[in-house]
């Protein structure tokens, strides 16, 4: 016996002209596994009926829209209303520095002891200043099933700094006081920070926008950009060097941390090198 | 702006109008989320997925040429995407934690029993549906729950017009099975196209 195929499905749909439905309903009439098809398919394209879409989470557009807007802009200038001088460092909550402040030296540990030498498949030299020093630039996101809480930063940081020979990240009195003051081992400090689990070269545009558009065109160049989790919520790590002059090495290094989800601005803070 | 059929927006973004490429989002956004919730299984890679989405459609709206529809096109940068993140899920043997948003939300206060009933009916089907084989998964949704014309679909995915048909009528045997309503008629559903049986 020959099924009707493809016609089985047009069927359940109710889509057919008459002839071929007579066609297909004199098949069903002589044949039972098909007529139960029927009856099945007809009950799961009813049931799908129940699924409704749930609010669609805010912020998800915010990377697309910012970058609908640089491309307009490119291509209509006069259009967009945007200009290079609205370009601005946004004042972050004290709290979030501090924060963050433990957070760079942390990343610290997983960049490497020298930010020049991370690994060759996440930078490679992309330019070198008269003096000769390269910049590292991120070609491909690393992705961490790590997840970076407040508690655990302040004892990296601590660790770290010693191991990396950095110096401390400036806080004031009146945000240190704000600080956590949990002070875990290093022991429940090792587990955070893993190796990276594998590469993104896709995710990198998606990243660098996101972290751009979070912290509103940042400068510095960006050296690697971690994915990994920030107080439990997906985050993208952007560390940058930054150099004081156009020929001159970097001397500072800059951690910007945005959730993957809305591309909002979590922490910032800067690590002198 | 907003009354503009999206093919004109199109050309107004590539004019340099960025406005009309929110317009699009506006339209278009829910769906996006609705197709990769629905193909991905759960929110958190839905809403990167979304993010994804929407960006890759800026970088290649230039390449839109209005052959197809707008939301054909649409559907189908969201389907690569989704793709790209099945293939990493596969990839990473981490299990899903299950979220509190993972759940439809509810209402506060005594539940009205017919809403609570459909609550519970989404939930159901919701978790059947991601049993479904991916390939066979992808044509129900892209029939049933978007709503797209078999000839739509078959050009969202590059494939013949009967085997899209044929898919989503394994996927519908495959979620009711799924669902505990039968197992006659049971295809032999694999994970891969190229094993499948035409009925």
């Amino acid at each position: 016996m020959t099924h009707p195929g493809p016609l089985l499905t047009d069927y359940v749909d109710d889509t057919l002209g008459p002839d071929p439905r007579a066609e297909v309903e004199a098949h069903l009439a002589a044949c039972a596994s098909c007529r139960d098809e029927v009856r099945l398919a007809r009950a799961a394209k009813g049931a799908t009926g129940v699924l409704s879409v749930p609010q669609v989470p805010a912020g998800l557009a915010d990377a697309a829209i910012a970058e609908a807007r640089r491309v307009a802009a490119e291509r209509a200038p006069e259009l967009a209303g945007i200009s290079s001088s609205a370009r601005r460092r946004p004042d972050a909550p004290r709290w979030l520095a501090v924060v963050a402040a433990a957070a760079v030296i942390a990343l610290v540990a997983l960049v490497g002891p020298k930010l020049g030498q991370a690994p060759r498949t996440a930078a490679e030299p992309a330019s070198a200043g008269a003096n000769g020093a390269t910049y590292p630039t991120a070609t491909a996101v690393e992705i961490q099933h790590a997840n970076y809480t407040i508690e655990q930063l302040p004892a990296a940081a601590q660790a770290l700094r010693e191991s990396f020979a950095l110096a401390a990240p400036v806080q004031d009195g009146a945000a240190a006081a704000e600080a956590p003051v949990a002070a875990p081992s290093m022991l429940s400090v090792t587990p955070p920070l893993h190796a990276t689990d594998r590469w993104s070269v896709a995710q990198l545009g998606t990243a660098t926008i996101c972290l751009s558009t979070a912290f509103d065109q940042p400068e510095g160049s960006l050296t690697r950009v971690i994915q990994a989790d920030y107080q439990g919520a997906r985050a993208y790590f952007g560390v940058y060097l930054i150099s004081p002059g156009a020929d001159l090495p970097p001397d500072e290094l800059r951690l910007d941390v945005a959730s993957v989800h809305g591309c909002r601005m979590l922490a910032q803070s800067h690590a002198r090198l | 702006v907003a009354d503009a059929p999206d093919a004109e927006l199109v050309q107004r973004f590539l004019a340099g109008d960025a406005q009309a490429f929110s317009e699009l989002v506006t339209r278009h956004e829910r769906r996006v989320y609705g197709l990769c919730l629905r193909i991905l299984g759960n929110p958190e890679d839905a809403a990167d997925a979304t993010q994804d989405t929407l960006l890759s459609v800026v970088r290649k709206l230039e390449g839109f040429r209005g052959e197809a529809a707008f939301t054909t096109w649409l559907h189908r940068v969201a389907m690569n995407v989704c793709y790209d993140h099945l293939r990493r899920a596969q990839r990473r043997p981490v299990l899903h934690r299950v979220l509190d948003e993972d759940l439809p939300a509810q209402e506060a206060g005594p539940p009205v029993p017919d809403h609570a009933d459909a609550v519970a009916d989404a939930q159901v089907v919701a978790a059947a549906l991601a049993k479904v084989p991916e390939d066979f998964r992808v044509a129900v949704v892209l029939a049933d729950l978007q709503d797209l014309p078999y000839e739509e679909i078959a050009t969202v995915l590059d494939l013949p017009l009967g085997t899209v048909k044929s898919r989503v009528h394994r996927g519908r045997l495959a979620l009711a099975r799924a669902l505990g309503l039968g197992d006659i008629g049971e295809p032999e559903v694999s994970p891969r196209a190229s094993q499948e049986q035409r009925p």
